[in-house]
């Protein structure tokens, strides 16, 4: 919808942005200035409109029966501007439920190697974080880390539309990450962060 | 012509929720996500209850350089709530947040460390 960008977003930064850089070093204004460049031509690549293709590496199902309760009237993803597509090729992130079995290892790594760049990687529910129930077994990778670079793990089993929500909008950065990892002297360990 | 459907839908209205832009409330009696409580654990005395009530072994007892302390791995664990009605001091609650996706799977692992943990006032978090 918008003009598709030729230029990397560097060299369109404003003055002010240069200017808040140049405390730094030049390694580190370098990987600022990239960084920056990368994340702002996902958002604007992704920001408004994402296409998400769902691989079941395996899953129990359960999964799935929440993510197709997100195209129904009460949660509405298209609402948010995220589209399911059955083709890699036209899909921006790839959606991974179960555990990884052994036998859609292949497939699932052939569906990712079929998306064009820049992609993205979500495993949703517990299997693809860990195995969950499933693993560690021979049958069964377990991490879908392990196969794939992931950039969000959506935990839970199943995750609830809402949480899955959440984690989609978190792999484009129009979410936070609420839940920190850490370790706790006092009670209670492990609370969400409030919402600001 | 039969236009009840029509009535119907003007009568209820939009329905769908407007969750991220406001909070959606439909999922606060889910009961999910383990908290734990270090000061009443009593795993420094032996009980190792939850431990042997968790399905996928998303609850462990470690030694770290703190002290001993109850791991939660929110990447195994499956929400089935055993470990909360196993433990004989309510160490566990089962919460509903729902908001639990991450970035990098470390941040999935909780630890509550059982030495000194006394007083809910004194908060004091550090990463890991």
């Amino acid at each position: 919808m918008e003009s598709k960008d030729t230029q990397p977003a560097p060299h369109s930064s404003g003055a002010s942005g240069r200017l808040a850089l140049s405390v730094l070093g030049q390694a580190d204004q370098n990987l600022a200035q990239t960084s920056e460049a990368l994340r702002s031509r996902i958002d604007r690549l992704f920001g408004r409109s994402l296409h998400i293709r769902h691989v079941d590496a395996g899953s129990c199902n359960a999964c799935e029966s929440e993510i197709k309760l997100l195209t129904s009237p009460y949660y509405d993803l298209h609402r948010l501007g995220l589209f399911f597509t059955p083709a890699p090729r036209h899909a921006d992130l790839l959606l991974v439920t179960g555990p990884i079995t052994r036998a859609m290892e292949g497939p699932l790594l052939r569906t990712y190697e079929a998306m064009p760049d820049p992609r993205l990687v979500v495993a949703v529910g517990t299997c693809p974080c860990s195995g969950g129930i499933f693993g560690p077994s021979p049958y069964v990778r377990g991490s879908l880390a392990e196969v794939l670079p992931v950039d969000v793990f959506i935990p839970g089993c199943p995750p609830s539309p809402l949480a899955l929500i959440h984690g989609l909008l978190l792999a484009i950065n129009r979410a936070e990450q609420r839940l920190r990892g850490g370790t706790w002297t006092a009670s209670p360990a492990g609370a969400v962060e409030e919402r600001r | 012509m039969r236009f009840g459907w029509v009535i119907e839908g003007l009568r209820t209205g939009v329905v769908t929720t407007k969750y991220p832009a406001r909070p959606d409330s439909s999922k606060d009696t889910l009961r999910i996500r383990p908290l734990l409580f270090a000061e009443r654990c009593q795993a420094a005395a032996g009980c190792d209850a939850c431990i042997h009530a968790c399905l996928p072994q998303a609850l462990a007892l470690e030694q770290l350089e703190g002290g001993l302390a109850l791991t939660l791995d929110l990447g195994r664990c499956i929400g089935c709530g055993l470990c909360a009605a196993a433990c004989p001091e309510d160490a566990i609650t089962m919460k509903s947040d729902i908001e639990l996706a991450v970035r990098a799977p470390e941040a999935l692992r909780q630890v509550a460390l059982l030495d000194g943990a006394r007083t809910p006032a004194r908060e004091e978090k550090r990463r890991m």
